[in-house]
């Protein structure tokens, strides 16, 4: 017969081992992507359109993490802070005009995004573009 | 009569949620200078154990006071399910329910903490973005764990106490 005090200890020792397992298949990962944590060996593509749809491509090696940091470490973009993250006001030294409608919209390899640039996590090979737009 | 006493009640439980919900905020906000150290796993957990319909909208407070605090950006998304998960995983185990045990489930849980709140990523930004995010996270993940933790080993017995006290209150004419 199974005393009480081992039936009450399984289920500790069940998550007991199911924590030692993800804390080792953590630790597994950790090490396999050390490097690319470590070196920061994203490469990230910008591209800046102008009013006229001149572009201008920057390439950067980067560590940090999402797109919004890496516009203001890089210089590229300045805004304004608000509380859904960066808001761009200016690309390249060019700021957009309010009261012409004017404001900068990002895109991903050329698809819309639903996040803002704080919110857009960096992965290696992104391609971003920044285009100066006419009209809300 | 009757009725009366059970309209007291509700307003009760509705004001014990508040309160619980306030709680959540302030313990984090105080803690938030420590670096994934925080006390709501922990509270979640117990406010569980204590009275699970409570917990729920304790937690729904949270959320939505986190979001009009702090912005409701992304991680706000992946905040309107994580909690749940963790109260749903201490109910389920409830009946296990011990220091170390709760120590370990809120451990498993700070572990899991970043690929839990990726979901949202993964949706936003396809696959490359999801795993990006778990991967930046993963150290921190282990810190998560390891406090969550801690704090479970050092706190869950006392505030489990004083919840216990709470009840035996409550259930007192």
């Amino acid at each position: 017969m199974e005393n009480k005090s081992t039936k009450s200890k399984k289920p500790i020792i069940t998550i007991a081992v199911i924590l030692l397992v993800a804390v080792a298949a953590v630790l597994c990962v950790l090490f396999v992507i050390r490097p690319l944590l470590s070196s920061g060996e994203k490469t990230v593509t910008i591209d800046v359109v102008d009013a006229e749809g001149s572009v201008s491509s920057y390439e950067f090696e980067t560590t940090d993490e999402t797109l919004g940091e890496l516009l203001v470490n890089e210089g590229i973009a300045e805004g304004e802070s608000s509380q859904y993250g960066l808001f761009i006001t200016t690309v390249d030294g060019i700021t957009a005009d309010e009261s012409k409608q004017e404001w900068w919209c990002i895109t991903k390899a050329g698809e819309e995004m639903m996040t803002g640039a704080d919110d857009t996590p960096l992965a290696d090979g992104d391609q971003y573009e920044l285009t100066l737009t006419t009209g809300w | 009569m009757e009725r009366s006493g059970n309209m007291e009640r509700s307003v009760r439980r509705l004001v014990y949620a508040a309160v619980m919900g306030a709680i959540l905020i302030i313990s984090k906000y105080l803690m938030d200078g420590l670096p994934n150290i925080e006390p709501v796993s922990l509270l979640v957990m117990a406010y569980t154990l204590y009275d699970p319909k409570l917990a729920r909208v304790s937690i729904a407070v949270f959320v939505l006071v986190q979001g009009l605090l702090y912005g409701f950006g992304l991680w706000w998304f992946a905040y309107l399910y994580i909690w749940y998960v963790l109260h749903f995983a201490t109910l389920a185990t409830r009946r296990f329910s011990s220091p170390l045990f709760n120590a370990m489930l809120s451990g498993l849980f700070g572990l899991a903490f970043g690929s839990l709140c990726s979901l949202p990523y993964f949706i936003t930004g396809g696959a490359g973005a999801g795993l990006a995010f778990i991967a930046s996270g993963l150290l921190f993940d282990l810190l998560h764990c390891a406090g969550n933790i801690v704090l479970a080993l050092l706190l869950f017995k006392p505030l489990m106490r004083l919840f216990n006290y709470l009840k035996l209150r409550e259930s007192q004419p």
